[in-house]
C-alpha cells in the first residue's frame, strides 16, 4: 500500500515537472530553428519547413498535449538536431550514466560508510585523518577533482584512459573509474562525517553504555545498537546523495569526455531540443523519486518502526 | 592547515598539466610565409589513426546540412563534389571530369565515368541531377539554399553523361561552389529509401568518398572506414580506419593530444596551445587559414557610424590580441578579405593589400577619424559575444582600451551560445545591440564570394544593411568578368571601400592550429578540411 502509494505521487510529480519544464523551455529565449542552422543565413522557406516539420507553432497547450499524449503511447518524439527518435538517443546514453553513478555509488558507501564508521569507533590518528580527508574532499569542487584525477593518474602515471566511456564491462569499470570517484568525492566526504557524528553519539548514547555496563561485548554492542542505529541518518544522507549524483554526473562527463545523459542534457538544453529535454528530466526526476523510494524501504528494513508509523 | 593543503596541490596540478602561465618558451609568432600548406606525406598505412572534432559532434551526416567545422569535417571525406579543393587553394574537376563555362552563366559539367558509391551501385548523371536539386526543394531544408543556390536558374541533364547548371545572373564564383555540399553527390535510391533518417546515426549516407561511414557511437565517436573501392586509386586512402572523436573541453582535449590517445586536431582550441606547444608526443603547425576574426555592426547606436568603426580600428591593438589572446598563432588582419583568400589574381591581391593601412595602433589617426563621427559618441557600444567562449571577452577588452584611449566606451556583454547562434539570422535577435564578434571564415577561396555577403545589398552576411550602389556595382561586375586578373583587380576596389566603410572591423586572420602526433603526417594544413578529403591523406610517418 505504502509503495503504491507512493508510485502514484511520482506520478504526480512526474507529471508536473515535465509541465514545469516544458513551460520553462517554451519561454527560454531563442528559437530552436536558429539554432538548427548554426548561425548560417538561409532562406525563410527553409526555416518555415523546419518550423512546419516540427510543429513549432502550434500554441503551447497543443505542443504540450501532443507531447503528452505521445508519451503515453511510449513515443518520446524525435530530437529537433539529430531527426532521431529520443528513445535511440537515450539507450546510447543511459549506460554509461547508469554504470558512472552505481560506481559513484558504490564508491559514497563502502568508502563514506567504512571511513566513517572506522574513525567513530576509535579515537586516534585515523579518526584524524578521516577528519582532515573529508575537509578536503568536501571542499574540492568535482571538476576540480576530476582534473586533478585525470592529471596525475591519466596523463601523469598513464594507468587510466584520459577520455571516452569504453566498451564491454571490464573496459567500461576501466574507463568509468576515475570519473566516479571525482563524483563519488564530495559526498562520500560528506557521509564519512556524518556517519562519524552518528557513531559517536549512539556510542554515548544510553542504550549503548546500558549494554556495555552489562557486560555485552564490545563488539555485539557495536554491531546491534552503535552501528546499527547510526545508519538511519546516514542511509537517508546516502539516498540523497546518490539520487543526486544522476544530476549531478554532468560536470563529470563533461571534463572526462564521456557519453552519458549529463552532456547530451545541457547541449539539448541550449539548442532548444525539447523532446530531449522533456524525456531527460523525466529519466532524473523517476531516479530521484525511486531511489528515494528505495531509501525509504531501506529505513524500514533497519528500523521496522518506521513501517508501523506509516500504517496507523 | 587545510588551505595549505590545496595550495600545494593547485601547484601540483599546475605543473602535471603544464598549465602555468609565463612559461620559458615564448610564443610563436606568426609570419605568413611561414604558414603551412601541407605536411610531409605519409611514408606508409596505419590500420587505425584517431582525430578529434574540436567543436563537436555532427548533428547530421547529410552533406545538405553541413554547414559547420563538425559537420564538413567529417563529410569531406565520405562525400564528394564535382569539383575538388586542393591545399593550395586550387580546385580541380573531381567527380566531373570536366567542366565548360561558355559564359558566367552557363556551366556544362562531364560526369566521370566509372564511379562507383560505397554498395557498388555506379554514380549515374541522374544521382548528380538529383543530388543538385536536392537543393532546390525546401522540403529537403538545404542550410545552403539562398545565396549562390537562389541564383541558380535550372539544373539539367544535358547528355548521357552531362549536366548543365544555368543561373539567373552570371556568377563566376559559382563554379568554385561545386567543392562545397553544393556540388556534392549522393545516391538518389539511398537517399530516398532513408527517408528522414538520412543523415542520422541510424540512417547513414551512401556517397563516393575515399571513406565509407562505419560505426558512429553517438557522444563518443564515429568511425570512416576505407573504401577499397575507391576510384581515385591515386587518392585512395592510407589508414584503414580513423576514428574521429568529440572532445570539446580544451583541457580534455589536450590531454587526449598530449598522451597520444589522440593523434590530431585541426584547429585545437586556445586553451590548449600552451600544453600542446610543449608536447614531446607531436607538434602543433600552423597552417595557411581563410578564417576572420571580426566585429559585426548590426547598425544600431554609435557603432553604426563608419566614423566611430573606422576610430575602433585604429585604436585597437589588434597585433596584441594575435600575439596574447591567440599566443601568436594569429596575425593581426590587414584586411576584411582574410590573408591568402584566393585562388587566383595572387599578384593583384598581395600587391592592393600592400598599399592598405598597417595593423599598428594609431590614437592620433583614431582620434581625428573620430571627429567626423555624427553620432552621440558618449553613449556605450556594446559588443555581444557567446559567453562560453571566453578568449572572446579578451578580445573585447583590448577594444575597449583603445577605445577609451580616444574617449569611446565599448563594453562586451556575454550571452547563451544557444541564443548568440540567432544572431547571425535573426534580424529581431540583433535588436537592441550595436555589435557582436564572428569567427568568419570563407566558404571558398574567392574574395568575391566573401565580399559580396558582406556588403552586397541584402548578402546572407551584411547584418548592417549596408548598401552602396558603388559596391553592388563593382561586385557585379567581378560576378561577370571571366579573366581572373580583371576580377582581381574590381574585387581590390571593393577591398578599399571595405576598409574605409568597415561593415565589419577585422580583428585577427587566425591561422590553422593543427596538432598532430608523431607518428602520423600527411594531412593538409591549410583551411581546406572542411571540403577536402583529408583523412584520406593520413598515415604513418615512418
Amino acid at each position: 500500500m505504502f509503495v503504491v502509494r507512493r508510485l502514484l505521487a511520482l506520478v504526480g510529480v512526474l507529471f508536473a515537472s515535465s509541465f514545469l519544464v516544458f513551460s520553462a523551455m517554451y519561454a527560454a529565449p531563442g528559437s530552436p530553428e536558429n539554432f538548427l542552422v548554426q548561425g548560417r543565413t538561409v532562406t525563410p522557406e527553409v526555416l518555415a519547413a523546419i518550423r512546419e516539420q516540427y510543429s513549432l507553432d502550434d500554441p503551447f497547450f497543443v505542443r504540450f498535449w501532443n507531447w503528452l499524449t505521445n508519451v503515453l503511447q511510449g513515443d518520446f518524439g524525435q530530437s529537433l538536431t539529430n531527426r532521431q527518435p529520443v528513445g535511440e538517443l537515450l539507450a546510447a546514453r543511459l549506460p554509461t550514466t547508469l554504470t558512472l553513478v552505481l560506481l559513484a555509488a558504490i564508491i559514497i558507501a563502502v568508502l563514506g560508510i567504512g571511513l566513517g564508521i572506522a574513525a567513530g569507533v576509535r579515537d586516534g590518528i585515523l579518526d584524524k585523518v578521516v577528519l582532515l580527508g573529508s575537509s578536503l574532499g568536501f571542499a574540492v569542487p568535482t571538476f576540480f577533482a576530476a582534473l586533478l584525477l585525470m592529471s596525475i593518474f591519466s596523463v601523469g602515471l598513464g594507468w587510466f584512459p584520459v577520455f571516452g566511456s569504453g566498451e564491454g564491462f571490464f573496459d567500461r569499470i576501466w574507463h568509468l573509474a576515475l570519473p566516479a570517484l571525482a563524483l563519488a568525492l564530495p559526498s562520500a566526504a560528506v557521509v564519512a562525517r556524518i556517519t562519524r557524528t552518528a557513531i559517536r553519539e549512539e556510542r554515548d548514547s544510553e542504550h549503548s553504555v546500558m549494554a556495555t555496563a552489562r557486560g555485552v561485548p564490545a563488539r555485539i554492542v557495536l554491531k546491534r545498537h552503535v552501528v546499527r542505529n547510526s545508519m538511519l541518518p546516514v542511509s537517508t544522507i546516502v539516498g540523497v546523495h546518490i539520487a543526486g549524483l544522476i544530476a549531478g554526473s554532468f560536470v563529470v562527463e563533461y571534463a572526462f569526455t564521456l557519453d552519458g545523459l549529463g552532456t547530451l542534457l545541457v547541449g539539448a538544453v541550449q539548442r532548444k531540443d525539447f523532446a530531449v529535454v522533456q524525456a531527460i528530466a523525466i529519466i532524473l526526476v523517476a531516479g530521484f523519486g525511486i531511489i528515494n523510494l528505495l531509501v525509504d524501504l531501506l529505513y524500514k528494513a533497519i528500523d521496522p518502526r518506521v513501517g508501523t508509523k506509516q500504517e496507523s | 592547515m587545510k588551505k595549505k593543503t590545496v595550495g600545494a596541490l593547485v601547484v601540483f596540478t599546475l605543473a602535471l598539466t603544464g598549465c602555468a602561465s609565463g612559461t620559458a618558451t615564448p610564443p610563436p609568432s606568426v609570419s605568413r610565409d611561414d604558414l603551412l600548406v601541407t605536411t610531409p606525406a605519409a611514408a606508409g598505412e596505419l590500420d587505425l589513426a584517431t582525430w578529434n572534432l574540436p567543436f563537436g559532434e555532427p548533428a547530421s551526416l547529410d552533406p545538405i546540412k553541413a554547414f559547420n567545422y563538425p559537420e564538413n569535417t567529417v563529410v569531406a571525406n565520405l562525400c564528394e563534389g564535382l569539383m575538388q579543393l586542393q591545399p593550395d587553394y586550387t580546385i580541380e574537376p573531381n567527380l566531373a571530369e570536366k567542366v565548360e563555362s561558355p559564359d558566367a552563366s552557363t556551366y556544362v559539367y562531364t560526369i566521370r565515368q566509372g564511379v562507383e558509391f560505397w554498395d557498388g551501385e555506379t554514380m549515374t548523371a541522374d544521382d548528380v541531377l538529383y543530388s543538385l536539386n536536392r537543393q532546390l526543394d525546401p522540403d529537403e531544408g538545404s542550410y545552403w539554399a539562398g545565396g549562390v543556390v537562389d541564383n541558380i536558374e535550372s539544373i539539367e541533364k544535358t547528355g548521357d553523361w552531362e549536366v548543365t547548371v544555368t543561373l539567373v545572373e552570371p556568377d563566376s564564383t559559382f563554379n568554385s561552389y561545386m567543392v562545397t555540399p553544393i556540388g556534392t553527390v549522393v545516391q538518389q535510391a539511398f537517399r530516398e529509401n532513408a527517408g528522414e533518417a538520412f543523415g542520422t546515426p541510424a540512417g547513414g549516407v551512401m556517397c563516393t568518398g575515399p571513406y565509407s561511414l562505419g560505426e558512429w557511437d553517438q557522444g563518443q565517436s564515429i568511425s570512416l572506414m576505407r573504401n577499397d573501392s575507391y576510384w581515385n586509386t591515386e587518392r585512395a586512402a592510407k589508414t584503414a580506419e580513423v576514428v574521429i572523436n568529440f572532445i570539446v573541453d580544451s583541457a580534455a582535449i589536450a590531454n587526449a593530444l598530449n598522451t597520444g590517445a589522440i593523434d590530431g586536431s585541426y584547429d585545437v582550441p586556445l586553451g590548449a596551445l600552451s600544453t600542446l606547444q610543449n608536447s614531446s608526443e607531436g607538434s602543433l603547425l600552423l597552417g595557411k587559414s581563410l578564417q576572420l576574426v571580426a566585429i559585426i555592426g548590426t547598425g544600431n547606436g554609435a557603432f553604426a557610424d563608419p566614423a566611430v568603426r573606422q576610430a575602433l580600428m585604429l585604436a585597437t591593438d589588434r597585433e596584441a590580441i594575435a600575439a596574447t589572446v591567440f599566443e601568436g598563432t594569429a596575425e593581426a588582419s590587414r584586411s576584411l578579405i582574410p590573408a591568402d583568400g584566393w585562388a587566383y589574381g595572387a599578384d593583384e591581391f598581395e600587391a592592393a593589400r600592400e598599399e592598405l593601412a598597417p595593423t599598428s595602433v594609431d590614437i592620433e589617426a583614431a582620434k581625428t577619424a573620430l571627429e567626423a563621427a555624427t553620432v552621440d559618441i558618449t553613449q556605450p557600444i556594446k559588443i555581444v559575444y557567446p559567453s562560453e567562449r571566453t578568449y572572446y571577452a579578451d578580445i573585447i577588452s583590448e577594444i575597449a582600451n583603445g577605445a577609451r584611449a580616444i574617449g569611446l566606451t565599448v563594453e562586451p556583454e556575454g550571452i547563451p551560445s544557444a541564443q548568440f547562434g540567432a544572431f547571425f539570422s535573426d534580424p529581431e535577435a540583433r535588436e537592441g545591440h550595436d555589435a557582436f564578434v564572428t569567427n568568419n571564415y570563407m566558404d571558398v577561396p574567392d574574395p568575391l564570394a566573401f565580399l559580396r555577403t558582406i556588403m552586397g545589398t541584402g548578402g546572407s552576411q551584411n547584418y548592417n544593411g549596408y548598401s552602396n550602389p558603388e559596391v553592388d556595382e563593382l561586385l557585379s561586375a567581378a560576378a561577370a568578368a571571366s579573366d581572373e586578373g580583371e576580377r582581381a583587380d574590381i574585387l581590390n576596389d571593393v577591398q578599399d571601400i571595405a576598409m574605409t566603410d568597415l561593415p565589419w572591423i577585422p580583428i585577427v586572420d587566425p591561422s590553422v592550429r593543427l596538432f598532430m602526433n608523431d607518428r602520423v603526417t600527411g594531412v593538409p594544413a591549410s583551411f581546406v578540411y572542411l571540403y577536402y578529403p583529408w583523412a584520406a591523406d593520413l598515415g604513418a610517418s615512418e
